[in-house]
């Protein structure tokens, strides 16, 4: 029986594409973690929520943060690369993190998130979440005088 | 959409949020927890916004990571995002780290005080204290002053001058120097008493403060100089009775003539007796605003 370290799992996205990851690497996400603590026997992980496109990226994550090599500074100046994505891939990954329970990967695409909403208006931030205003004229009025400071 | 998942689990993970993509709304799971209770609404209030939109637990996950600001945008979007986006539980932190000592506040009254208010609250309180006064509704175009002063038997310099002929000082202080025409000007003993008055005319004379208005034999001091002073009154909008901690200030140049003295310039100006130093032009406008404007 091979010693925990080497044992390599197979990670399958929804589109049946197929990955393989150390087990060291791929217990980062607790979801996986937990799968192989309740003595999982798949041969592979099915992962229902995640798309080849996200889980690439998940493992290019998971395989830097488990490098136990790279230091602080370069993991900030690889977060800072990784997160120079489309909105919308933003989003997606940071779903697929909370399905995979990856906490450190939530939350550098929640700050990432956070950071570019911060320079939005109202309405930007309607057009990028696709959000139809439902406030009639007085309504929005209304609230926008109640969160007035935020304006300022 | 929600997907039921074929990976089985032998317990649920601990992670709030994650739970909701394993378990259906009505397992016996989501009753427990109090936490999830609020995620769940949280989640509720979302669902009724567009279904084109990026799926909306990533609001969700991501309302936790944003800024009281970014926050208060979110809110104005739409209906559901104003809910959602003025949770106690989003903004209680958000408070507690910034304004700890109004938190206290939240459960004063018989109803709460939400969180959200209680930090607009503190940010508006922040603000206030700092607050720069009005520009004032008064400037030295619309005054003049008139200064007199006499002795026992005559009056020995008089002079009116327009505010828009006084020279500012080039610090911005309210001190200014008026040269007395010599035909305004009569030779006294400098031992005499004077009595000496400081008019501020509105323009139109609507209305007239007196500034100063004084008698005694000034303070000679440093030569030819005499130095007289008058405490201003409080406006008495704000606080009743006590001192107002200006007082304005009259000093005469002197030049000797004969055995007298002859008055050649004066220099007026209000004085901060707490600072020591002559007022600011517009602080001393928005004083005379008080007694001279209606």
């Amino acid at each position: 029986m091979s010693s925990p370290e080497e044992k390599t799992l197979i990670l399958k996205s929804s589109d049946n594409e197929e990955f393989l990851v150390k087990e060291s690497v791929a217990v980062q996400c607790i979801t996986i973690k937990n799968l192989v603590e309740d003595g999982c026997d798949l041969d592979a992980i099915p992962l229902l929520n995640v798309d080849s496109k996200n889980l690439a990226w998940i493992i290019e994550f998971m395989e830097k943060y488990a490098d136990s090599t790279s230091t602080d500074a370069e993991k900030k100046d690889f977060d800072t690369e990784f997160v120079k994505k489309p909105f919308n891939d933003v989003l997606g990954l940071i779903l697929a993190a909370n399905y995979l329970n990856f906490p450190a990967l939530m939350d550098v695409m929640c700050d990432a998130c956070a950071n570019e909403m911060k320079l939005w208006s109202v309405e930007q931030v309607r057009e990028k979440f696709h959000i139809q205003n439902d406030y009639t004229e007085e309504e929005e009025k209304a609230v926008r005088a109640e969160n007035f400071w935020a304006f300022e | 959409m929600q997907e039921t998942t074929r990976i089985t689990c032998s317990q649920p993970t601990k992670h709030a949020m994650n739970v909701t993509n394993f378990l259906p709304f009505d397992h016996k799971y989501w009753k427990n927890s109090d936490n999830v209770c609020r995620s769940k609404l949280l989640i509720m209030s979302l669902k009724s916004s567009s279904n084109l939109s990026p799926p909306w637990q990533v609001l969700v996950l991501v309302a936790n990571h944003l800024d009281p600001k970014t926050l208060a945008i979110a809110s104005c979007v739409c209906k559901s995002w104003s809910i959602s986006m003025s949770s106690d539980h989003l903004w209680q932190p958000i408070c507690a780290a910034q304004y700890p000592s109004l938190c206290t506040l939240h459960a004063a009254a018989s109803a709460a005080v939400s969180y959200l208010k209680l930090y607009t609250l503190g940010y508006m309180s922040e603000k206030r204290r700092v607050r720069k006064p009005l520009k004032p509704n008064l400037s030295l175009q619309d005054i003049f002053f008139a200064i007199d002063i006499n002795n026992k038997s005559s009056c020995i310099a008089t002079t009116i001058k327009p505010g828009c002929e006084l020279e500012v000082d080039k610090n911005g202080v309210f001190r200014f120097d008026i040269d007395v025409k010599r035909d305004k000007s009569v030779a006294f003993d400098p031992t005499d008493n004077l009595r000496i008055t400081w008019n501020v005319v509105m323009k139109g004379f609507e209305s007239v403060f007196t500034m100063m208005e004084c008698r005694g034999k000034g303070n000679f001091v440093l030569g030819l100089q005499g130095w007289f002073s008058k405490e201003l009154p409080l406006p008495g909008c704000c606080l009743s009775g006590g001192a107002s901690g200006l007082v304005a200030d009259l000093r005469l140049g002197l030049r000797i003539s004969g055995g007298k003295v002859v008055v050649e310039k004066m220099s007026v100006g209000v004085l901060s007796v707490v600072s020591w130093r002559y007022v600011w032009v517009d602080d001393v406008l928005r004083y005379l605003q008080h007694f001279l404007l209606p």
